[in-house]
């Protein structure tokens, strides 16, 4: 599975300004209505369901990276939205760090081991030291995009 | 009175006569039959087919009420394969295009199939094509083109001599009542019928490459299954000797039984948890019976070995259930998939590596097939409410793997809530340290599990470069090296640095001559297979803490491999002259 079979461009904000974490998980939701992977009127459920489930135990799992998911039954595919934050959002991340960068995954219920399969896939690279800083400096969908396909083309072990 | 060396499968002395099975290929006469035979040809092969896979399921049953379904599923694949529609096809293909007898077809067949397993290479698959050779044999007996030794006709005790057995004709040679032991030319420690003999108690020396040519019907043999020893013909000093040192044997496992209730504490008072290796759940009973406090070693690649398609999560789950309620409370470490090597399940996609210890095995495979290890994931965590199970990756050779099977972990923990099952979400996880890299990086890995747990057979092969399963190099490979010596320290301290809990659960560990030198280097886990529990505690029990660092300091001082054995056997002939 490559990141570009889920990630969706249309959803890739490289400026986002919410500054607390609920805010940022809206804007990501609502990018993905906005490319028309969503219907608007889900926006609001979805958004929802991805806070609860950070509540129950954080995704930032540290060096200023957080990776959102939930899995919807409104959610028709499994897709991704990537939002970067200069100034740093608080997550409560496992390190306490503010997070940069944030990849977030939805997935229909009935689609668990693809699920595994794309997050595992988000985890891997997210670890590479140079992928990571490469997404932070990221600063137009362009280069998001163009550093997922070389990403994609040296899959990380 | 000439001595035979081969492979000890499982300890144990015994002498009587032999009887040497004719096992070679089936000579099947090449037979045309004329066109109007061929339908009847078809038939026959086709009801060949059917008795046979009837007689498989019977045995497997009968073998599974005495030891176990998962010992029996080594007859599975005998009965999956006879239940398949595709050989017989080809089967009859070839009799209607080319006009074989239905026995004449099988065995071309066969042969051309078994040659396909044998030219892979590994020793699994090697091992594979002898189970081929074992239906084939059953399908000419149905056919009645070649007739086995009737087995239930023996009358007197007896020693088998075979070019290899088979682990049916094993069974049905157990069945008896009449089978005191055996030697093969072929086979080794890992191959099936070694594994049943173990199971079994059958004395059993393989390896011997000639011993069929060497050995007539009526000699008399002595089969010293813990050397790995024949003695073809033994003079009568020979015989006085190895009957004693039968007696012996059953004398020494008496004395060691008494131990069984007491704990493996030194005579200064520290305890040392002796733990089991296991491969089946069946073998629990036999580890606690020995004396286990626990199982910290369960491989489950038996579950896969077998497997096509791969197990599924249920059946898995029931697996580790079995083991749970056997464990009865006791620790059992759950070790994840460790295939690849020399071991590949069917199927699974397994491509020819150039160098498969070096390749994607173990861990590395899991993480690229992550719905197998999802599915194993699951069925550990749900089995983990029922008892004090702890799960373990295997081959982790840098941080990165550790992270990520720990978030896959949680990944699959969160399934698994989503969808209301219960587990134990603080399960704890750990890594077996069997690459001198993770030896190397142990404090990092320490920091970020329960526990860990060295693996030295791993760990000796890849510190030393030696495969010591290549005869031509295999006498490099020493657990005594002082690089392994010094690996194993440095581990247990760094281990002990970061407070995560050290075990050792390789072959080394099970080896009585390293019992007070590991004590010595700080492991208070030590992780066997049930046999060699008992003489480890008698060690144990023998030597203070004082004598044990007293030797370890010693030993690191030596700089050969020679220097730290004979002085280890001194050592402990002091405390146990049974060495």
């Amino acid at each position: 599975m490559k990141l570009a079979d889920f990630v969706v461009p249309g959803a890739i904000l490289p400026n986002i300004t919410s500054t607390d974490r609920n805010g940022v998980i809206r804007d990501l939701v609502n990018a993905l209505a906005d490319a028309g992977e969503l219907a608007a009127e889900d926006v609001e459920v979805i958004a929802k369901a991805a806070i609860q489930r950070e509540n129950q135990g954080s995704t930032g799992f540290g060096k200023g990276v957080a990776v959102p998911h939930v899995k919807h039954v409104k959610i028709p595919r499994i897709m991704a939205a990537i939002g970067r934050s200069a100034a740093g959002v608080d997550f409560a991340a496992l390190d306490r760090s503010p997070v940069y960068t944030v990849v977030m995954l939805l997935s229909p219920p009935d689609q668990p081991e693809a699920h595994l399969q794309a997050m595992e896939r988000i985890f891997s690279h997210l670890q590479r030291d140079q992928f990571r800083r490469f997404l932070r400096q990221a600063e137009t969908v362009e280069s998001v995009v163009e550093l997922i396909r070389e990403a994609d083309e040296a899959p990380a072990g | 009175m000439p001595l035979r060396r081969g492979i000890g499968v499982s300890s144990g002395v015994v002498i009587g006569d032999a009887l040497v099975l004719e096992t070679e290929e089936a000579r099947v006469p090449r037979r045309i039959v004329p066109r109007d035979q061929i339908d009847h040809e078809v038939s026959v092969s086709d009801r060949a087919f059917e008795s046979a896979r009837k007689e498989v399921a019977a045995e497997r049953e009968q073998f599974a009420a005495r030891a176990g379904t998962e010992l029996a599923d080594i007859f599975g694949f005998h009965e999956r394969w006879l239940g398949d529609v595709k050989p017989r096809k080809e089967i009859a293909s070839l009799i209607r295009s080319k006009h074989y007898s239905a026995a004449y077809a099988i065995s071309v067949f066969m042969r051309k199939y078994r040659r396909r397993f044998q030219e892979m290479g590994s020793p699994f698959l090697q091992e594979r094509a002898r189970d081929i050779q074992d239906i084939e044999r059953r399908l000419l007996h149905h056919v009645g083109g070649e007739t086995r030794l009737e087995l239930a006709s023996l009358k007197d005790p007896i020693i088998i001599v075979a070019h290899d057995l088979t682990p049916s004709e094993l069974v049905a040679l157990e069945k008896t009542k009449r089978l005191l032991g055996f030697a093969t030319d072929a086979g080794g420690t890992t191959s099936h019928t070694a594994i049943i003999a173990a199971g079994l108690g059958i004395p059993a020396v393989v390896g011997l490459e000639n011993i069929t040519s060497n050995v007539s019907s009526g000699d008399t043999l002595v089969i010293d299954g813990l050397h790995g020893v024949v003695v073809v013909n033994p003079d009568e000093s020979q015989r006085s000797t190895y009957a004693a040192e039968a007696k012996h044997l059953e004398e020494v496992r008496d004395t060691l039984a008494e131990l069984t209730e007491l704990a493996a504490e030194t005579r200064d008072g520290v305890r040392i948890a002796l733990l089991g290796n296991i491969e089946f759940p069946l073998e629990i009973d036999d580890c606690i019976n020995r004396g286990a406090e626990g199982i910290g070693l369960f491989r489950t690649e038996f579950l896969f070995l077998e497997a096509d398609p791969l197990p599924g999560e249920e059946e898995q789950y029931r697996a580790y259930c079995d083991a749970v309620d056997a464990v009865a409370g006791r620790p059992l470490v759950i070790r994840t998939m460790d295939l690849g090597g020399d071991k590949c399940h069917r199927g699974g996609g397994w491509e020819v590596e150039k160098n498969p210890f070096l390749g994607l095995r173990s861990i590395r495979y899991s993480l690229q097939n992550l719905s197998m290890f999802r599915s194993q994931l699951r069925a550990i965590l749900r089995a983990s409410v029922h008892g004090d199970v702890r799960v373990m990756f295997p081959l982790i050779s840098r941080i990165m793997e550790l992270r990520q099977a720990k978030f896959v972990l949680s990944l699959v923990m969160e399934e698994l809530e989503e969808e209301g099952f219960e587990f134990k979400s603080d399960i704890p996880v750990g890594v077996m340290v069997e690459t001198p890299a993770a030896a190397i990086c142990a404090r990092e890995l320490g920091r970020e599990t329960d526990f860990m747990s060295i693996g030295t057979n791993d760990l000796i092969q890849y510190t030393l470069a030696v495969d010591r399963t290549n005869e031509r190099v295999a006498q490099l490979y020493s657990p005594a090296d002082p690089s392994i010596i010094r690996l194993i320290r440095r581990v247990v301290k760094d281990a002990d640095r970061t407070g995560t809990s050290i075990s050792l659960c390789g072959e080394m560990a099970g080896d009585p001559l390293f019992a007070i030198l590991l004590v010595g280097m700080g492991l208070r886990t030590l992780s066997m297979a049930a046999g060699n529990i008992p003489r480890t505690k008698k060690i144990i029990r023998s030597v203070s803490l004082a004598d044990a660092i007293r030797v370890r300091k010693r030993v690191m001082s030596f700089e050969t491999e020679r220097e730290v054995l004979n002085y280890l056997r001194d050592e402990t002939r002091k405390v146990w002259d049974e060495i």
